[in-house]
């Protein structure tokens, strides 16, 4: 036994700490979820293994689960790779509004941006009407048409976000020397700069895979008689609560098994062609003029403007005079917005209080974890890491699921209270949080630290006075993150909430549901505003790199 | 005040035992040197020292206190690194007062001992500036400062000049130099430069895989040095491999069978007969006219002229080893390339050493 005199100790009962919490939230549950597939379901005594490949409406779902997951993530490929490419290496007329893109994702939650789309395109939407005037009927949107045109406009920022790092940071100096080897510019671009951004547009590929799949918002609105894994979950669950539970974890289950499969498939192939990627000086932006330019700001423009559609749209709805679901374009009013703040407050109150009580706790934990993660490893530091990193590869509907059976009874009864939550978005936001302060933590060497300690200052009170101050900006940019991503979060939220606990994103689903699109519109702007008003002080007051984009 | 004493101390890290049994004293007020290549365990000794690496057994005495289990944060020690460590959120001055603020003194002395030390490195005006508004050299003579101002027992410095370019680097070491010699604080210096380790200090000790391979004064590692290793790694030496025919004691002279040739070596230990090395420095290989009687033939193979010195390749005997010779003063190359010679291997500066 090694005779440790110093903050050893301490340090492994704070790692044991955070891991049983990881385990009892995170891991608990999923293992619930994971084995409760495999009982009998009460009706008929069947594993739910058995219901699912029986009845082809389960396989179905399945089938187009993994159907638009694919089709999706090429769709956002194919505009997210060039657009990123255009990006780095050109500059024209406008490029400045290809900065906006990162902030649109963020600033409109899922389920305003389908909300708003139905409002334009839907059967009795703005277009489908105006067209329908002048004779052009246009196919329906619910369906197949809507979920890829809606989901292709949400994810491809992330394709972009990461092919636009990846370029930026490929050595030119290697394209360089494929053509001072005597390859044509277009095929050196091709052969060299392909295999060193493939990882990152594959990465983000997969995200966006991983994102369809668990997406709910999207799939519910306009998916229509399109079976999808995450609403038969849903619906599952919400029709058989405290009934049977073995179908919803049967079906949790095979999401958690396409995410996993996508990720096996993506670390084989990554790991096939294993090379060093050297980060160089990427190249300058080449200036375009003339016809070329034209075409690539137009190209840009147009992405941008589609992109910010659901934007415009909501704050239209929200002041557009409505009787029950017909909306009177043209006719403006403000009573939309004055009945959700004034006479049916309560979501927007619940929301700020669950989301910045998540937020709070989130930051600490998270921040705390880190330090353990990246300034204090020890034996326990491997299942730390992969436990925060789980829930990426949850969705939300899982996770909520997970924590209903988990905490339904028992040694800690939290169902129906605020608690569960807050929980709920805890688990959900943590890979988030915890990614942001370990690469922060990198960047602080550990002798600035030793420098403190070894001038008298005990450990705790060194990482005080001088490793937190340096963390601030990095704590605050990923306070507002989580922030946005929280107050929007409606999936694992939908399963966990009981009756009186709406929150927003919550209440706006049930608006729509229920066809009352100003209603709905009227708290997402009350939603927007309320991800808008942080990252607007935080950028310009506080001038915090939130996107890393410069 | 005091030295400092390791007592037969180990320290592993990650399963690996890094430092074995190691002892070693370090005398009151002395500069010493642990000097060795990356990976030989002097940073795990300095950090051991320091308080951030836990011992597995052993005894460590700053004076006459034992400090193996006191934390880092009550060794008293002043500590220099690598990467200079400065608080890039403070000010220097904020940085060299932090020391003193943790020891809780008062406000005015606080500030004449930081405005004090901050002269002492040559930084006197650069209280207001942050960090990244100095220069790497700037940034070493705070952390030296901050190091030095809370008059630690121990200073100990981590390579504190190898970010620094060639000409800092020398500024910065007699900076080093004049303060611990006029605080006389018992200091421990690491680093894998022996140019720095003869220039800085009283004494050095040599590191090999964890152990101390020699210890001793600059003049003593270079002139005598025990081993092979100390030998190359400490200046350039000829190292050749030779036999010895019997038993040889410390300091006696050695008969060496060396390409057919017949020389004479001092034993620096005591070494059993069979195998041995034979050590000769590169400016301590004399080159004669072929004329003259004295000496083992040679032929020169390379020749490269380095201005103030040349430096030669010389064939040993007909099919002996290759020696690397330095020349220095008016040779000027004056030596072709293919030229005979006859080499000289003076028997006070040849050492044989063990195998």
């Amino acid at each position: 036994m090694s005779r440790r005199p110093f903050d050893g100790g301490i340090w492994f009962l704070l790692s044991l700490a955070a891991l049983v919490v990881l385990g009892v939230f995170i891991l608990y549950p999923l293992i619930n979820v994971l084995t409760s597939s495999f009982g009998a379901a009460r009706v008929d005594g069947r594993s739910g293994w058995q219901v699912l490949f029986a009845e082809p409406k389960y396989l179905r779902a399945v089938g187009n689960t993994v159907v638009l997951g694919l089709v999706v993530t090429l769709t956002t490929t194919l505009i997210g790779v060039p657009l990123a490419y255009v990006t780095a290496r050109f500059r024209f007329p406008g490029k400045a509004l290809i900065a906006v893109l990162p902030l649109t994702t963020l600033i409109v939650p899922e389920v305003i941006a389908a909300q708003t789309w139905l409002m334009m395109l839907g059967n009795n939407g703005l277009i489908t009407r105006a067209l329908g005037e002048w004779g052009i009927p246009l196919p329906s949107f619910y369906g197949w048409p809507g979920l890829i045109i809606v989901m292709t406009f949400i994810y491809y920022t992330y394709i972009y976000m990461g092919t636009l790092a990846a370029i930026r940071g490929f050595d030119h100096q290697l394209e360089q020397a494929a053509q001072s080897l005597g390859a044509a510019p277009g095929k050196a671009r091709l052969d060299v700069m392909l295999p060193v951004v493939l990882p990152a547009i594959l990465a983000s590929a997969l995200l966006v895979f991983t994102l369809v799949v668990g997406n709910f918002a999207v799939a519910t609105i306009l998916g229509h008689k399109v079976e999808l894994l995450s609403v038969i979950t849903y619906q599952t669950f919400v029709s058989e609560i405290g009934n049977d539970p073995v179908m919803q974890s049967t079906l949790a289950s095979v999401s958690i098994g396409i995410v996993a499969l996508a990720l096996f498939l993506q670390r084989f192939i990554l790991s096939r062609g294993r090379y060093e990627i050297t980060l160089g000086r990427g190249a300058k932006p080449v200036d375009i003029r003339g016809a070329q330019a034209l075409a690539l700001a137009g190209a840009a423009t147009v992405v941008v403007l589609i992109s910010l559609l659901p934007l415009a749209s909501v704050i239209a709805g929200a002041f557009t005079r409505a009787r029950g679901p017909v909306m009177r374009w043209g006719e403006w009013t403000t009573a939309n917005v004055e009945r959700v703040l004034i006479n049916a407050p309560d979501p927007i109150i619940n929301t700020l209080i669950y989301a910045g009580v998540a937020t709070a706790l989130s930051l600490i934990f998270s921040t705390g974890v880190s330090y353990l993660l990246v300034k204090k490893r020890n034996i326990l530091t491997p299942a730390i890491d992969y436990l925060a990193a789980l829930p990426l590869a949850l969705s939300g509907t899982v996770i909520g699921i997970g924590l209903v059976m988990s905490f339904n009874q028992g040694w800690l009864s939290l169902t129906g209270t605020a608690a569960i939550i807050v929980l709920a978005y805890l688990i959900r936001r943590l890979p988030f949080g915890v990614r942001n302060a370990s690469s922060t933590l990198y960047n602080i060497p550990n002798s600035i630290e030793e420098a403190s300690i070894s001038l008298g200052v005990p450990p705790l009170r060194s990482f005080v006075a001088v490793v937190l101050p340096l963390m601030v900006p990095a704590i605050a940019a990923a306070g507002v993150l989580v922030w946005t991503t929280t107050v929007a979060e409606l999936s694992a939220s939908i399963v966990v909430y009981s009756g009186g606990r709406e929150t927003l994103p919550i209440q706006i689903f049930r608006l729509i549901d229920s066809g009352l699109m100003a209603q709905a519109s009227a708290y997402g702007l009350v939603l927007v505003s309320i991800i808008l008003v942080p990252i607007i002080i935080a950028t310009t007051l506080f001038r915090l790199d939130i996107f890393g984009a410069k | 005040m005091g030295g400092i004493s390791i007592d037969s101390v180990s320290v592993s890290y990650a399963g690996n035992r890094i430092i074995d049994n190691l002892s070693l004293t370090i005398r009151d007020g002395a500069f010493f040197t642990l000097l060795g290549p990356s990976g030989c365990g002097k940073t795990t000794l300095l950090r051991m020292l320091a308080g951030f690496l836990p011992v597995d057994g052993g005894k460590i005495h700053f004076g006459n206190t034992d400090v193996t289990l006191r934390p880092a944060h009550k060794r008293d020690i002043g500590m220099v690194f690598q990467d200079y460590a400065l608080f890039p959120d403070k000010t220097v001055f904020d940085n060299v007062a932090y020391g003193l603020r943790a020891r809780k003194q008062d406000e005015t002395t606080i500030r004449a001992r930081t405005v004090e030390y901050l002269e002492r490195v040559g930084l006197s005006g650069f209280e207001g500036r942050r960090p990244a508004e100095l220069s790497g050299g700037q940034r070493q003579r705070v952390a030296l400062a901050r190091a030095l101002v809370i008059a630690p027992q121990v200073l100990l410095m981590d390579e504190p000049l190898s970010n620094l370019d060639a000409k800092l680097r020398v500024q910065v070491r007699e900076t080093i130099r004049d303060l611990q010699k006029e605080a006389a604080i018992t200091t421990v210096f690491v680093t894998h430069d022996q140019e720095e380790a003869l220039a800085l200090s009283d004494a050095i000790g040599l590191m090999r895989a964890g152990q101390i391979e020699q210890m001793g004064t600059p003049v003593d590692i270079y002139s005598t040095p025990v081993s092979a290793y100390v030998a190359d790694f400490v200046g350039a030496a000829n190292v050749i491999a030779a036999t010895i025919q019997a038993h040889a004691s410390k300091g006696a002279d050695v008969e060496v069978q060396l390409a057919g040739a017949r020389i004479v070596a001092r034993a620096v230990t005591d070494i059993p007969a069979g195998p041995a090395k034979v050590l000769a420095r590169q400016e301590d290989v004399q080159l004669h006219a072929p004329d003259t009687g004295s000496g083992i033939p040679g032929t020169v193979l390379r020749r490269q002229y380095l201005g103030s010195r040349t430096h030669y390749k010389v064939r040993f005997g007909s099919d002996g080893p290759v020696l690397s010779v330095e020349r220095t003063g008016l040779d000027h190359g004056s030596i072709q390339e293919g030229a005979a010679v006859r080499v000289v291997l003076d028997k006070a500066l040849t050492l044989v050493v063990p195998r």
